[in-house]
């Protein structure tokens, strides 16, 4: 792959990135405000978001901390929290088998629930030379405004906290609509059987408050329920 | 930053990043290896990216129990991936699409408050 295709796709893949950059900078706004509050200085907030980058679970560390709970547990909740990420990289790998192996311990690093979701719904439209590249630029994009809206929430502090309430959980909402639109084109067939098995499995989990393992039950019994199904539909049509 | 909590930081961030980068090794390392392209376990995983995207989406959208007013902020949701839906069918501009969201959101917010 040529240097100027490379950073084209790279151009590429930041761009994609926007909407992840809109939903993630308020709510990394957010949590640098929330370690400002419980004493963290400006630096920590940073290291913890940079070396991290995992939402949910920075939000349940530092909660944690400022309850002096022990390392072991803040450690093995955060552990249960991101054990959904095992799921990503088994289905984004077969799209990056030409790239080389160091390319692909840096993509491991930016595969947050959103640049897989992204990855998955748009990579295959990319051509084959350029996808690391343009995988590459979408986590740059997504990591950026994780770091920037960190270093905002915990430089700005309490001017943040009295605007934030306001417009917070407008632009989070970009994280869900982004789902819904990168979904909505792959709805067809068995994938639409296995997106409402899954997102029933999710939702129902989600309110009952069992996150993480409603969302392994879903990735498991989405595609076996529409997988089963459609062969059962075949061999009564046979 | 005391040094028990930058350890701890550290161990956290490793094990998020195994958990992220060696079940992608691995299975890139297999895809190249073996040619599986037709078997039921490569069907389940062409099926396993979207229902993936569908769970996340039901996570965004249902509130966690510890969510005050849980049935109005999941009819807001609904209501503006609904708008979301309806305006796809005409236009496929992602870009637009999640502004779209944000916008009909925030004036839910406005129109039906909590």
């Amino acid at each position: 792959m040529g240097l100027t295709n490379a950073v084209k796709a790279w151009a590429s893949g930041l761009r994609a990135s926007l909407a992840i950059m809109l939903g993630y900078t308020p709510i990394a706004i957010a949590f640098g405000v929330a370690a400002n509050e419980i004493g963290l200085s400006v630096q920590a907030a940073l290291l913890v978001s940079g070396v991290v980058f995992a939402g949910a679970s920075q939000f349940v560390m530092i909660s944690l901390w400022a309850t002096s709970t022990p390392a072991l547990v803040i450690a093995l909740t955060t552990l249960l929290l991101n054990l959904r990420h095992v799921l990503y990289g088994p289905l984004i790998a077969p799209h990056l088998r030409h790239s080389p192996g160091w390319q692909r311990l840096l993509a491991a690093f930016g595969l947050t629930d959103e640049a897989f979701a992204a990855a998955t719904g748009r990579v295959d439209r990319v051509p084959e030379s350029d996808r690391m590249a343009w995988l590459l630029g979408l986590e740059t994009g997504a990591y950026s405004a994780w770091l920037s809206g960190t270093w905002l929430g915990a430089t700005g502090g309490a001017a943040l906290t009295t605007v934030l309430p306001a417009i917070a959980p407008a632009l989070a909402f970009a994280l869900p609509t982004l789902f819904l639109v990168l979904l909505l084109p792959l709805l067809q067939g068995r994938v639409l059987i296995a997106a409402i098995v899954a997102a029933s499995v999710a939702g129902i989990g989600q309110f009952w408050g069992m996150t993480t393992a409603s969302l392994l039950m879903a990735a498991v019994l989405g595609p076996l329920v529409a997988l089963v199904g459609s062969r059962w539909r075949c061999q009564q049509t046979s | 930053m005391p040094t028990d909590k930058l350890i701890l930081t550290i161990v956290i961030g490793l094990v998020t990043y195994a958990l992220r980068a060696i079940p992608f090794f691995l299975a890139t390392r297999r895809s190249s290896d073996t040619t599986t392209n037709g078997s039921t376990l490569t069907e389940l995983l062409n099926l396993a990216g979207p229902a993936l995207i569908a769970a996340l989406l039901a996570l965004a959208v249902v509130p966690a129990p510890a969510v005050p007013e849980r049935s109005i902020t999941f009819l807001r949701s609904l209501l503006a991936l609904a708008v979301v839906a309806l305006v796809y069918r005409r236009v496929q501009h992602l870009g637009l699409l999640v502004l779209l969201g944000v916008l009909v959101y925030g004036l839910l917010l406005v129109f039906m408050p909590g």
